[in-house]
């Protein structure tokens, strides 16, 4: 392995899609790396393999006449309400999932007590508030 | 039965069990036999089959008429592939290597004795079984390059990804595949 050559150009090449330039280059350089041709000869076979329909032969199952009663009955019998049902369906449903991504949020709940609490102090606190601005003007009076 | 894509809406709008049924024997082939290459197993090619086409079936309503219903089919297709195996990905495989090269599935006995799993083990097989070790991806781009078909632009815009990006995975693929293949001696070169 000492032929430093992207071995994938020698891909692009057997499916046409090389640069018309690395093409010339890339088969210039075959006519002298015994490697180069090795790897393009076993290529070769991977691709008359890898394109050889037969190998993909498979037999349908006789099941797959059966699924299609299956799916045909669950498609069409899914539609078969009247387009009114299927609208309110649809809303009844919106409705009732609306709130439900709120309990996967974390922190909401917490942050609801949270705000309770805060509402319960604010009293308090909007007093001090105003007792220390009280303190301030009478020492800027004092001034 | 087979009729153009406007001549399918047409029945489609008159008679609609009629229409599916008609689209359903018009590509279950090609939704089965992609589904099996790529899943590997019927049971799994028999469930995104009917994945597939439940999913057509439902938005066909929304389908504009004036677009071609194969590549709309494809695309289809290649996405629940894809999706199928990123869903399954927790559950344990039998390919699963365990100790280093031992798969799972070597413990399990088999009927088979090893030397008609030997004799038997042609072309077919050994491709299989390669483009089985594939990422899901890269065997996606395999399949619908070799065994579909199709252009490389056309998987491009199917699998949504960029045309350099394809490029790479099916230069990847094609080399698993074919050091596999060396390796299980299929051509004496």
């Amino acid at each position: 392995m000492n032929c430093k050559l992207d071995k994938f150009l020698l891909q692009d090449l057997l499916e046409g899609v090389i640069d018309p330039l690395e093409q010339l280059f890339v088969e210039e350089h075959l006519k002298s790396c015994t490697e180069c041709r090795k790897e393009l000869t076993e290529l070769k076979l991977l691709f008359w393999d890898l394109n050889d329909k037969s190998n993909y032969d498979i037999a349908l199952p006789a099941e797959l006449d059966v699924l299609k009663g299956t799916i045909l009955e669950k498609v069409v019998g899914t539609v078969s309400k009247s387009p009114a049902e299927v609208v309110i369906d649809i809303q009844r449903k919106n409705v009732s999932a609306l709130g439900t991504f709120l309990n996967l949020v974390p922190g909401v709940k917490a942050s609801n007590k949270l705000v309770k609490d805060g509402v319960k102090a604010a009293p308090s606190a909007i007093g001090k508030v105003s007792k220390s601005l009280v303190r301030g003007t009478k020492f800027l009076l004092a001034q | 039965m087979d009729v153009s894509d406007a001549g399918f809406h047409k029945i489609y709008k008159k008679n609609k069990h009629q229409g599916l049924e008609i689209l359903y024997d018009r590509y279950k082939k090609y939704v089965y036999t992609l589904a099996y290459r790529y899943a590997g197993n019927k049971e799994d090619a028999m469930d995104l089959t009917q994945e597939v086409f439940v999913s057509i079936f439902k938005s066909l309503d929304n389908f504009k008429e004036e677009l071609s219903i194969l590549p709309w089919v494809k695309r289809i297709t290649v996405n629940k592939c894809l999706n199928f195996l990123r869903d399954r990905k927790e559950a344990i495989s039998l390919n699963q290597t365990i100790d280093g090269d031992l798969e799972i599935q070597d413990l399990i006995c088999s009927p088979e004795t090893t030397e008609s799993k030997v004799q038997y083990f042609d072309t077919k097989q050994a491709l299989d079984a390669a483009i089985h070790k594939l990422s899901s991806e890269e065997r996606m781009a395999v399949i619908l390059r070799h065994m579909k078909g199709m252009k490389y632009e056309d998987i491009a815009r199917t699998m949504d990804v960029p045309l350099g990006t394809l490029k790479t995975l099916l230069h990847r693929g094609r080399k698993t595949i074919k050091e596999s293949m060396v390796k299980d001696g299929i051509w004496e070169v």
